[in-house]
Order: C-alpha cells, then sequence, then structure tokens
C-alpha cells in the first residue's frame, strides 16, 4: 500500500518527477560513461601487447615509442639501422624479435612491415597468439595480410589486389600505383589495434619505396636499410634487464628499450590526474542531481501539507511519513539508473564501429562490473541520504500537523 | 462515556494569560449525538485536536473512551486513532490522486482492519456513490462526492466515535442534506457517538443534543 501511494504521488507530480529522473539518468549517464571509457581504454591498451619483453626503437622517450611502434598512435621520431637490428637478432640471450616498419596507410588503415615471426611471437590479451580467419602467412613479396576489421570494413577477400598510399590520410596523391599487393591471409579478431593494420613484408615496403623514389623498377636487392622499432622476446625473462642495459648502451647508435608494462604504467601514471579530474567532474554532477532530487522533494512536502495531516489523522505515524519520501526518492533514483543503463548500452551498441573505426577503441557493451555495481549502490545509499533532508521535514511537519 | 473532560486547559504560548481552552467539566455519552455551534476561530478546532491525539496537555484531564490521551505514547495514540476514531473535515479528507476504494483501503492499514474489497464496495454503494467513480482519483470527483466518500472513509473501521469539523460548508444545500441524511443514517447503523461541529446553526435539527462551544469553552469570557 505504501508503494501505492508513494507511486502515485509521483505519478501525480509527473513534470518535476520526470525532470529530476532526467537529470539523475544523465548525471549516472556521465559517469558510467567516463568510467567505462577508462575501464576499457586501459583494458585495451593492457591487453593490446603481451608476451614481448622490450619494445626497442631510435632513442626517445619510453611512452612515445610505446605509443607509435605498438598501438599506432602518433608519428616515429627516427628510424633504426638494418645493422643494429641484425646485431640484437643475433644476441644470445634474445629468444626472437619482430621487426616494425611503419610510414604506410591504405585508405585510412595503417600499414605495417613486419616478416612472419610476427605471426609466430606476437601475442595479445593472455597469451594468445595471432590466427588466420582465412589464407596464410607471407609467401612472396607483395603479399598483404589483413587485421580482421579492414577485411570486414573494406569488403576484402583472399586474392584481392590492393594499392598502399604514402603517408596516413586515404586521399593522398602519392599512391604505390604500379605495385599492386595481393591479399594472402585475414586474421582472427583480437580486439587491439592489430585488428585495424595491414600487415606487409619489409621487402613490400622496401620495393614499393625505392621504385616510388627512383623510378626505377626490378631485381634490386630489397633489403631494407633501416625500419621503425622491433620488438623482442628473451630466453629468460631473468636477463631483461641485462639486454636492456646492452641495447640503451649501443655505441653505434642511440637506442631506447622498454618494457611496454612499465611504460604503461607510466603512461596511466600521467593520465591519472586527469582521470582523477573527470571521475571528480562527474560525481559533482552526481551530487548537483541529488541536490536537485532534494529540492524537488522539499518543494513537494510544501504543497503536500494537507496530505500529510490527512494521512496523521487517519492514524499514519509520523515515520511512516518519513519513510513515504524517502520510497519515493528510491523509486525516482531506481528509474534514472535504469535509464542511464539502458542509454549507455544503446549508445555503446550504436557508437561501436564508428569508436573502433575512429580510434580503435574496442569497448564492450556490457556495463555489469562490479566496480559499476558498486557505483550504483553507492548512488542508491546518496539518494536515500539525500531525501533524508525532506523526509525529516515531512516528519517534522507530521509531528505538528496542527491547523491552528 | 465516549469522552470525558475534566478541567481542561491549553495554551499554544508558556503565559497562562493566552489561553484557547478552558473546560471545567464536559461529557459524551457512548452513541450520543452532539452538535456544537460556534463562530470560528473560538478554538473548536483546537478543541477537537486535543480529542484526536494530535495536540496533547501534560494533565490528566481528557479521557476519549475511558483511556486517558496523556498515558498513551506517540505511536499508540496514532494505532488507537487509526481504530476508534472516524475524521471528516471540511475539505481535504481524501489523498486527491488515489480512488476512493485506495484512500479507504489506506485507513484500514493503519488500524489494521482486514477489510474485503467487497464490504468496501457495499459501503460506497450505501452511500448513493455510482461504481464508475469507485476507481477514478478522488480529484475528479464532485465536492458532493467526495464528502460522502469521506463518510465512508471514516466509518470503515467501525469507530466508536465520529468526529465532523464543518463537514457541510464546502456543500451545497441540497447536497447538504444528503450528506447530513447518510451521515445520520450510517452512524446510527454503527451505534457510535457523533461530534459535529460547525457555524451552521441550520444542523441542529439533525441532533438531540445541541451545545454552543461559548457555554462549554469560558476561556476568553471574562
Amino acid at each position: 500500500m505504501i508503494l501505492t501511494l508513494a507511486s502515485k504521488s509521483l505519478l501525480n507530480r509527473k513534470g518535476s518527477v520526470l525532470l529530476t529522473i532526467i537529470a539523475i539518468s544523465v548525471s549516472l549517464f556521465v559517469l558510467l560513461a567516463v568510467d567505462h571509457l577508462r575501464q576499457q581504454t586501459k583494458q585495451g591498451f593492457a591487453s593490446t601487447i603481451s608476451g614481448t619483453d622490450l619494445v626497442v626503437g631510435s632513442r626517445t622517450s619510453s611512452i612515445n615509442l610505446l605509443l607509435y611502434s605498438i598501438f599506432h598512435i602518433g608519428t616515429p621520431t627516427a628510424n633504426l639501422s638494418w645493422k643494429a637490428y641484425q646485431n640484437f637478432n643475433s644476441h644470445p640471450q634474445i629468444a626472437w624479435t619482430i621487426p616494425i616498419s611503419l610510414g604506410d596507410s591504405h585508405k585510412g588503415y595503417r600499414v605495417m612491415g613486419t616478416n612472419d615471426d610476427f605471426f609466430l611471437h606476437y601475442n595479445f590479451g593472455n597469451k594468445h597468439p595471432l590466427s588466420f580467419s582465412a589464407g596464410d602467412k607471407f609467401n612472396d613479396t607483395f603479399d598483404v595480410v589483413l587485421g580482421s576489421e579492414v577485411a570486414q570494413q573494406l569488403n576484402y577477400k583472399i586474392n584481392d589486389p590492393i594499392v598502399l598510399s604514402h603517408g596516413l590520410v586515404s586521399t593522398s596523391f602519392s599512391n604505390h600505383d604500379q605495385y599492386p599487393f595481393k591479399i594472402i591471409g585475414i586474421l582472427n579478431s583480437t580486439g587491439t589495434p592489430v585488428d585495424q593494420t595491414l600487415y606487409v613484408t619489409l621487402k613490400g615496403i622496401e620495393a614499393i619505396h625505392k621504385n616510388w623514389q627512383n623510378g626505377k623498377k626490378q631485381n634490386e636487392d630489397l633489403t631494407p636499410k633501416n625500419i621503425t622499432a622491433f620488438m623482442l622476446g628473451l630466453t629468460s625473462r631473468m636477463a631483461t634487464f641485462d639486454v636492456q642495459r646492452d641495447i640503451n648502451q649501443y655505441a653505434q647508435e642511440p637506442l631506447t628499450a622498454i618494457l611496454p608494462g612499465v611504460a604503461l604504467s607510466e603512461l596511466w601514471h600521467i593520465m591519472g590526474s586527469v582521470e582523477q579530474v573527470l571521475k571528480l567532474i562527474s560525481y559533482l554532477v552526481i551530487l548537483a542531481s541529488l541536490l536537485g532530487l532534494s529540492a524537488m522533494l522539499v518543494a513537494s512536502i510544501n504543497e503536500r501539507r494537507q496530505e500529510i495531516h490527512l494521512l496523521r489523522i487517519i492514524g499514519a505515524p509520523p515515520s511512516y511519513i518519513f519513510l513515504i519520501i524517502e520510497l519515493e526518492a528510491i523509486l525516482i533514483a531506481l528509474i534514472g539508473t535504469g535509464l542511464s543503463l539502458l542509454a549507455l548500452t544503446s549508445a555503446l551498441i550504436a557508437f561501436q564501429s564508428t569508436l573502433t573505426a575512429e580510434f580503435g577503441l574496442h569497448l564492450s557493451a556490457n556495463l555489469f562490473s562490479m566496480n559499476n555495481l558498486l557505483i550504483l549502490g553507492l548512488v542508491q545509499i546518496a539518494a536515500i541520504i539525500a531525501a533524508a533532508i525532506p523526509a525529516a521535514m515531512a516528519y517534522r511537519s507530521a509531528q505538528h500537523s496542527i491547523k491552528h | 462515556m465516549s469522552i470525558s473532560i475534566n478541567n481542561l486547559t491549553f495554551s499554544y504560548s508558556k503565559s497562562p494569560d493566552d489561553l484557547v481552552l478552558n473546560i471545567k467539566h464536559w461529557q459524551l455519552h457512548e452513541q450520543e449525538n452532539l452538535f456544537i455551534h460556534g463562530p470560528s476561530g473560538c478554538g473548536k478546532t483546537t478543541f477537537l485536536n486535543l480529542i484526536s491525539g494530535l495536540l496533547t496537555t501534560s494533565n490528566d484531564s481528557i479521557k476519549v473512551l475511558q483511556r486517558s490521551m496523556n498515558e498513551m505514547k506517540g505511536s499508540e495514540i496514532d494505532s488507537f486513532r487509526a481504530k476508534n476514531i472516524g475524521y471528516i473535515f471540511q475539505t481535504f479528507n481524501l489523498i486527491p490522486y488515489l480512488s476512493p476504494i485506495e484512500n479507504i483501503k489506506i485507513a484500514c492499514q493503519f488500524s489494521k482492519n482486514n477489510v474485503s474489497q467487497s464490504s468496501i464496495k457495499q459501503m460506497l454503494s450505501d452511500l448513493h456513490l455510482e461504481a464508475k467513480t469507485w476507481h477514478k482519483a478522488t480529484h475528479f470527483l464532485s465536492m458532493g462526492q467526495k464528502q460522502r466518500v469521506a463518510i465512508a472513509r471514516a466509518l470503515i473501521n467501525q469507530p466508536k466515535l465520529i468526529i465532523a469539523d464543518e463537514p457541510t460548508s464546502s456543500l451545497d444545500e441540497k447536497n447538504r442534506d444528503i450528506f447530513m441524511s447518510l451521515l445520520m443514517e450510517q452512524t446510527e447503523k454503527l451505534n457510535c457517538a457523533l461530534l459535529l461541529v460547525s457555524h451552521d446553526t441550520s444542523l441542529s435539527q439533525y441532533f438531540s443534543r445541541v451545545e454552543s462551544f461559548n457555554d462549554i469553552n469560558t476561556a476568553g469570557s471574562l
């Protein structure tokens, strides 16, 4: 009965109640969206690289090297020589290496030059190796392997010919037209930047650039002079710091070797303060909407003095009046929470493909994490606390509900 | 004895000069119908609030249905009122956004009285309320209909005492007569006492006992 009373009373004040519900759901939407984005980006970044002990590039900051080599964010500052790469490739404590050569694109997707070791040794997530949904590894100089997203978005099949462009813009004027590549393999989806990348051989990259620059064509030595960076795995993890020191102190060339995990945590450390500010803002927005709830209820109590008096006359104790106001607040908070979850889930589903294509962000539409449930629970408690002021006012009004 | 009052004094302020009520001795018998008339602002509502326990005094001056009002705790008074006193006001007798049936059910909830839906409907039809009004929010009802639902609300728990505070003052002559005859009919059926307070002396015709409030309350008269 008290629930009927509270819900019908809310329905009776549709206008103000609806606005309050919207305010609460918008604020919760902001809070959940910020938090979800933060968690998913972190998770996405952390799962992109796994099992790689060191990433090596020319001398630069560790975060910069990590971002351009692994996440394809930003541009490389300088290359490292093929000679240096070969030198460390044969290092006794290094088990495997994956060369990375960046700079070209295809219809807005990055192209990475590498070799078959990439498909053998690159791991993502929880040490998952790459796998092919169709075709196989490189077979020839002009073979290309596609990330799943590229194949899906551009509707490519095995054996389709494609042309690469210099630089990163999809409308680039300098297309490497005379050298069509042939699609030989398509990778399974990984939920990492791998999905948005095309993989070609180092020789293929070298070939198109030589001929693009010189107008010459065939039968040249296609061993590259430079690469952008390389990843490596060690024979024993114990050797990590020895090898890192060896690389950093390499006399011929200034190089930087980073531990991807350490560089990531440095990145999170920098992002940390931004995160905190965003969190603070979203909590303040929630606070504002809860104060709005409180204000709406306070205003309603002034309109409902007669109602409270009537309930008292027919035998309602003041605690009953307190409970009605609290129940109304809880109903509003619950409906607001439901609406925000619904809105955010539909927004995530609707914009998933855009976000993936534009930012390489794979966002799960599942919002039911332990952390989110905790936040939502806390918001309900906060709503109960916010409603305590109007509920206490109603209680007092009930105690002294005497018309003189 | 329904109500018995001995040496009641009451004032809202601390000063003894501002007495609102000063009643030496006054009684309402069981099943008695009493009409008290008096101008507005003479303390009638305060008097009724003291009887219903919404206001309390520090001494043992008011007994309602043999129970001393200042002996009971707040929650006891609330449930005592829910079970034993039916109240009818001039206006705002009903929660406007609830239907007549829901309004009556709320009254039953506080008295912890299990009244069946059918007996509520029976009562409403006894009060000449058509079935199409039973599930409508009461703010769609006419004043006459509302006051008749108020009778049902006040009587549903079969209280021993009905208090009516200017119940007809918002009604036109025709509705007033319908209301009064239904109220008298229902209280007689229930064998409960009725205490009706109004400034409208034409209501005297329905009552066996009629008093002027100024005769009961000596506060303010020198």
